[in-house]
């Protein structure tokens, strides 16, 4: 990471903005309190710091290995602020590189994906192959080149990690992180549910959705664990719903709780900042799941996972992989990941997801479902997005003083113990259950404490490479 | 080529492009006015109403069963619930709705026959939202089937293809 730093800065501002962001997140959950600064939506230093010692530098969702199944397959994509190319080489591996030539650092590969045995760059024509080899560099013979130069240090450079966890692709740019498991900790078993759907995983449904709102990042990783918006943000959707079951356009909804199920929602929280939302419904909000339109794919997943599992398949779950994915679960399958453009402005990428091999049924109702929702020209997600930009207006009234939106879930749980912890297998760092319309909000917090974690060590880590380099 | 064609399939083509033009037109119109009923009553009960999704830099999906689409309704009850959405008064997208100026243009008749219409135009709407005082234009291409109605004529199938694939947070038919 020293590659970062630059010779005019000193130590001095390093530990300002340490002390800054120290006094942005007050975390007092245990005494019933937790602000987070209005400036941490809204100011482009601590932006600069969320892209350096965030995004660039701990594990960040990159995309499927179903989206690159043959050799020489690849996808582009970015990691915070740099471009990268996730690439099968010809080999069957996959690799992820920076998507820059080693010449004079053009992007190599300027499409969103494709199959390419050899890319070659269209400045000088420098090309490599899809394992990352410099296989020529044009008229080298003739370039009066330095007696030491060899195109045999010029690969491709690849990112420092990346790992899959049952084919989502992770990366990061900073060698220092754990392996992804360790990483993921008990948050991977939603991803099995995810993955588990199908006897041979999940696919994106072709069609990326992509777009963006004037709003921080934050706000959309916030909505996605929040329960609590939903019957105000999407009041007109649920006017939408009622109204199609009153002239019989929609099917009915079904549950797919057993009797003695008692109606709830709750969450969980996972240390490094992942987190997971679900909602149990027998009531109101409940839909028809296109896995359950053929019993034998109910019973193909039974016999598989087993029944406790299918039952969560079953549930809605919004599952938040710190920083840049979510998976959400309900009348279909979305995943969504996002790249900060500024602390006002956010790109997003979406994608329904599928069960690989899914009926030719089951599938039409998951895409009409996941477009009814989900797409900026949905039903749904597009009030979300326009709240996002809202709350970012909103923010900007930095003298109203610190908000109230990370208490709910902090008083005592009159429920009792979570009830799902042991057949769900996991061991989260903090569950809350309660009522349909408990809405937690304390679920945010792992991701505001993996947030602070990350900015204060990368910003330790620079000053301390200050100190030595200064000594 | 066109002046091979006998009179009566030139002045066919033509009365055909006027049908479209007014059509198209009118439907521009009817959406800056902000009359959603009259709009609704220019597409046929079982119209098709697509916007595809840009696959790729050069393609869009093409099979709205298997791919994904920004919008796919296969009966007017689709477009009914966006309006019934903006109507109930519940939805921040529309309060307020943006104010916006369709012109239609490029019109071209593929094909005619008995009580049927298609053809092809361009169409850029501008669109000035006064929630954040922002004007931004969309644009992009039609394809269209007109099917006549009685005295008239009615939208029976409607691509609209749009030139973007990186969106606005929010879109939706007004816009497009």
């Amino acid at each position: 990471m020293n590659q970062r730093l630059r010779g005019t800065d000193s130590v001095v501002p390093l530990k300002r903005k340490l002390d800054m962001v120290r006094t942005m997140i007050r975390d007092e959950a245990e005494t019933g309190r937790f602000h987070v600064d209005r400036k941490v939506f809204t100011d482009r230093e601590i932006h600069e710091l969320e892209m350096r010692h965030i995004f660039e530098a701990t594990w960040n969702f990159v995309g499927l290995e179903s989206q690159i199944p043959e050799p020489d397959d690849y996808v582009t994509a970015h990691i915070g602020r740099q471009p990268v190319i996730l690439q099968r080489g010809t080999d069957g591996v996959v690799r992820c590189f920076y998507n820059t030539c080693r010449h004079r650092g053009a992007v190599l590969c300027p499409y969103k994906g494709g199959n390419k045995r050899v890319h070659v760059c269209r400045y000088h024509a420098w090309s490599y192959d899809s394992t990352g080899r410099c296989l020529a560099v044009a008229q080298e013979k003739d370039g009066q080149y330095p007696e030491d130069f060899d195109k045999a240090d010029y690969p491709l450079m690849e990112i420092a990690r990346m790992e899959s966890y049952r084919g989502f692709v992770f990366g990061s740019l900073n060698p220092d992180v754990p392996p992804l498991k360790e990483h993921l900790g008990d948050a991977a078993r939603f991803l099995d549910l995810t993955v588990d759907q199908g006897p041979e995983g999940v696919e994106y449904v072709p069609g990326e959705v992509a777009y963006t709102y004037d709003g921080n990042w934050k706000l959309q990783w916030e909505n996605g664990l929040d329960f609590y918006h939903f019957a105000a943000t999407h009041a007109a959707y649920m006017e939408v719903m009622k109204h199609r079951q009153k002239i019989g356009s929609m099917e009915a909804g079904k549950t797919y709780e057993a009797e003695d199920v008692e109606e709830g929602t709750g969450t969980y929280a996972f240390d490094r900042g992942h987190a997971l939302m679900y909602a149990i419904r027998k009531t109101g909000r409940v839909h028809v799941r296109p896995i359950a339109k053929d019993p034998a794919v109910l019973d193909e997943i039974r016999e598989r996972v087993g029944e406790d599992d299918l039952k969560w398949i079953l549930r809605q779950r919004n599952l938040t992989i710190f920083p840049n994915l979510q998976v959400v679960d309900i009348s279909a399958m979305q995943l969504r990941t996002w790249r900060p453009l500024g602390p006002g402005k956010t790109e997003m990428r979406s994608h329904c997801l599928a069960p690989i091999g899914e009926g030719a049924e089951a599938r039409e109702l998951r895409i009409r479902n996941y477009e009814d929702f989900f797409n900026p020209t949905g039903l749904g997600a597009s009030d979300d997005n326009l709240m996002y930009e809202y709350v970012q207006a909103g923010y900007e009234a930095e003298d109203a003083g610190a908000t109230s939106g990370y208490l709910r879930g902090l008083g005592s749980d009159p429920a009792g113990p979570d009830p799902y912890v042991g057949e769900l297998r996991i061991d989260p760092a903090e569950a809350r259950h309660g009522p349909v319309s408990f809405g937690d909000e304390s679920c945010f917090h792992t991701g505001y404490r993996e947030w602070l974690r990350l900015i204060e060590k990368g910003l330790e880590r620079e000053a301390a490479a200050m100190e030595v380099s200064d000594a | 080529m066109l002046d091979q064609r006998d009179t009566d399939a030139i002045l066919a083509e033509r009365r055909a492009a006027a049908i479209a033009e007014r059509l198209l037109a009118t439907e521009g119109q009817l959406l800056d006015l902000q009359d959603w009923d009259a709009w609704l009553d220019l597409y046929t009960e079982d119209c098709t109403y697509w916007v595809p999704v840009w696959k790729d830099e050069v393609e869009t999906v093409s099979d709205p069963a298997r791919e994904v689409s920004l919008i796919y309704h296969t009966s007017r009850l689709g477009l009914e619930e966006r309006v019934f959405r903006i109507r109930t008064r519940k939805s921040v997208t529309a309060m307020p709705l943006p104010r916006t100026v369709h012109m239609v243009s490029n019109v071209l008749v593929a094909r005619q026959g008995e009580g049927e219409i298609e053809g092809t135009a361009a169409w850029n709407v501008q669109h000035y939202d006064p929630r954040v005082s922002k004007r931004t234009s969309n644009a992009g291409h039609y394809e269209f089937t007109l099917r006549r109605d009685g005295s008239g004529w009615k939208i029976a199938r409607k691509k609209v293809t749009m030139l973007d694939d990186l969106l606005p947070a929010v879109i939706d038919f007004y816009g497009l």
